[in-house]
């Protein structure tokens, strides 16, 4: 279907104008849509499409493939291969060309040919958002100025509506910075790059009248407001660092009215124009002295908790998670006789491979409080002469009583193990030597009670057969009584001495109460 | 009657001393005495004489008294009683609480001690 071909100057000239107008408007779009390779890649291809098309329509003489002519656009909007921009662009492009074309032969654009554009284009709206003034604008002969007007109003309409929006924006923004610097116990202000006030939140504005007794106005030269010389330049140095362009943080001290001392937190950053330059600085101040205050206190806490740890007699050792010393306190030093060396001093193990331990057993045991959350108390013999001996000692042999047991946090799980040693290795010594001088005892009274006994039983049996009767003469007589009575006394003697020797007092481990 | 008694002792004057202080006492009696303990058990294990009562000593040479009351099989036919030299509570506690034991002496025999192995064992004889 062909609409015919006006003939007339007038139509060409008009056509030409028109012409020259859509020529202006993709010029415009594509320096609003900052057109960039894919856009004319995309253009391109689907003009090459519609020309392919528009070209086998009239070489087949068959009107109705021109209705083919949307299809690509259409194709390439539903399969989101491209945006609605793009395709608007190419379409722009696609209509130039057309037009450019059918001016030259001059033909006036085929109606199948509108209709179809206007269905695709309606299509194309529907699903993907194309504005279908745009593409009318560029497919009507003729209709293109008064649609490009319309486009001008509607796009100053929506730049009114965008310049609202955006005021809106901007307001909620100053509401959100005003209620961000309001909301906060610090004091927030700004200055220019002559100490002059610029903003500031409430509670600086509080601040500054408790302190003068004056009244905060925009453009008060914080400096000259001071009153201690001191302050002033403490003030104009930290100021002057920030415009130079630092960012600065720093603590200062000061005293308030009530003679309480204070701690401050300032932190200083420069404003900059977009040029760079500086023009100001903002200001954030926080008082942190209940804060130095808490810190003060742990670090107390802290040295008296070291104090405790490096003066009681016990060693103590901090293991972490994985077996590895944290801390050990002077104590366990000593005992281990660690040598007076820097590198020594903070040396550093892991319980789980450290040979000379391995060698005791001691990881297997660190493993069942690491695993198990098992507290051991054991008695432990260290002899550093071993070959498995890595540790710097002095020491040959110390005996510990160990405990070992876990700490747990919140969630019950084990975050460090803890070690006390006692040093038992002179107690161990004088047991032994108890049970040797024990042991020594009790052959002693085995001797005293079986060996030495038996020949003095056989005496005093002996001496019972002798009757002093029996003796020739008196002497004889008195002696058989002296020796009767001496061999008792010695089994006496002997009696006792075993008694002594064998006795085992039970007040050790029984008191009894004596008082009452 | 004549009182039988076996002695295992290896300390002979011991033995000697103890027949003399039984004869001395006016008591009728036929011993038995052995030095080595195994001997002894070896005649109670092949023989079952009778006796009326038996001094058993508790350290001797290859086998201790309590030893050879372990190894004793027979026992239980006749009392036996520990005459020890022995000082050590220790002993005494342990003769008490033995299933073949029926008494714990300390040497020296004496006429007290044996009147209590005679009324232990049950046996009457009137002593001068």
């Amino acid at each position: 279907m062909k609409s015919g071909s006006p003939d007339t100057p007038i139509f060409k000239s008009v056509s030409r104008a028109l012409l020259l107008v859509e020529a202006m408007v993709f010029a415009f779009m594509v320096y609003q849509t900052e057109a960039k390779g894919n856009f004319f890649l995309l253009a391109i291809l689907q003009t090459l499409l519609q020309l392919v098309i528009f070209a086998l329509s009239k070489w087949q003489n068959k009107s109705w493939i021109e209705w083919l002519i949307p299809i690509p656009a259409t194709s390439f909007l539903v399969l989101n291969w491209f945006s609605p921009v793009e395709i608007t662009f190419a379409a722009y492009c696609i209509s130039l060309v057309f037009y450019s074309f059918l001016l030259v032969r001059g033909e006036v654009l085929p109606l199948i040919y509108i209709l179809s554009l206007i269905l695709g284009s309606g299509i194309s709206e529907y699903i993907k958002g194309v504005e279908v003034d745009v593409i009318l604008l560029v497919i009507i002969p003729g209709m293109g100025f008064s649609f490009l007007f319309f486009t001008v109003l509607r796009s100053l309409q929506k730049t009114k509506n965008d310049l609202s929006l955006r005021n809106k924006e901007l307001e909620e923004s100053q509401l959100n910075y005003k209620t961000l610097i309001e909301n906060t116990n610090s004091l927030i202000w700004s200055v220019d790059k002559d100490y002059c006030f610029l903003n500031g939140n409430t509670a600086f504005y509080l601040r500054y009248e408790f302190l003068t007794g004056k009244q905060l106005t925009p453009g008060t030269n914080l400096l000259t407001s001071l009153k201690k010389n001191s302050e002033k330049e403490f003030w104009k140095s930290i100021y002057d660092k920030a415009l130079s362009g630092e960012q600065v943080t720093i603590e200062h001290e000061s005293v308030s009215l009530s003679e309480k001392q204070l701690t401050w937190e300032y932190m200083l950053n420069p404003m900059k124009l977009p040029n760079g330059k500086i023009y100001g600085i903002t200001i954030m101040a926080k008082d942190i002295s209940k804060k130095r205050i808490f810190e003060r206190r742990r670090q107390e806490n802290e040295a008296l908790l070291n104090g405790v740890l490096n003066n009681m007699p016990i060693g103590f050792q901090l293991f972490d998670q994985q077996g590895n010393l944290l801390l050990s306190n002077q104590a366990m030093k000593i005992i281990l006789g660690i040598k007076k060396n820097e590198n020594h001093e903070h040396r550093t193990f892991n319980v789980f491979h450290d040979s000379l331990l391995n060698s005791l057993g001691l990881n297997k045991v660190f493993a069942d409080v690491y695993t198990h959350g098992i507290i051991k108390n054991l008695e432990m013999e260290f002899d550093f002469s071993v070959p498995e001996n890595t540790w710097p000692t002095t020491r040959r042999k110390v005996f510990l009583e160990m405990n070992i047991f876990p700490l747990y946090n919140e969630e019950k799980q084990i975050i460090a193990v803890v070690c006390l040693s006692n040093e038992i290795t002179r107690r161990k010594h004088t047991e032994k030597l108890m049970l040797d001088q024990n042991k020594r005892l009790e052959e002693y009274a085995f001797t005293i009670s079986h060996i030495l006994r038996r020949p003095i039983a056989n005496i005093i049996s002996l001496s019972s057969l002798i009757k002093p009767e029996d003796m020739k003469n008196e002497e004889d007589a008195q002696v058989a009584i002296f020796l009767n009575e001496s061999t008792h006394q010695l089994d006496q003697i002997l009696k006792e001495l075993n008694q002594n020797i064998t006795l085992k007092p039970d007040y050790f481990y029984e008191h009894k109460n004596t008082a009452g | 009657m004549s009182i039988k008694i076996l002695q295992v002792d290896d300390d002979y004057i011991n033995n000697m001393a103890n027949e003399r202080l039984l004869k001395k006492l006016g008591i009728a009696f036929e011993s038995k005495n052995f030095l080595d303990p195994t001997e002894a058990l070896d005649y109670l294990g092949k023989e079952t004489p009778e006796f009326d009562l038996m001094l058993l000593d508790i350290n001797m040479p290859r086998l201790t008294g309590w030893e050879f009351l372990d190894q004793f099989e027979n026992g239980g036919r006749f009392p036996i009683f520990m005459l020890t030299s022995s000082l050590d509570p220790g002993d005494e506690r342990r003769a008490k609480e033995h299933p073949l034991l029926t008494g714990f002496f300390v040497k020296p025999l004496t006429k007290d001690s044996f009147t209590k192995i005679l009324q232990l064992a049950n046996i009457q004889v009137e002593l001068t």
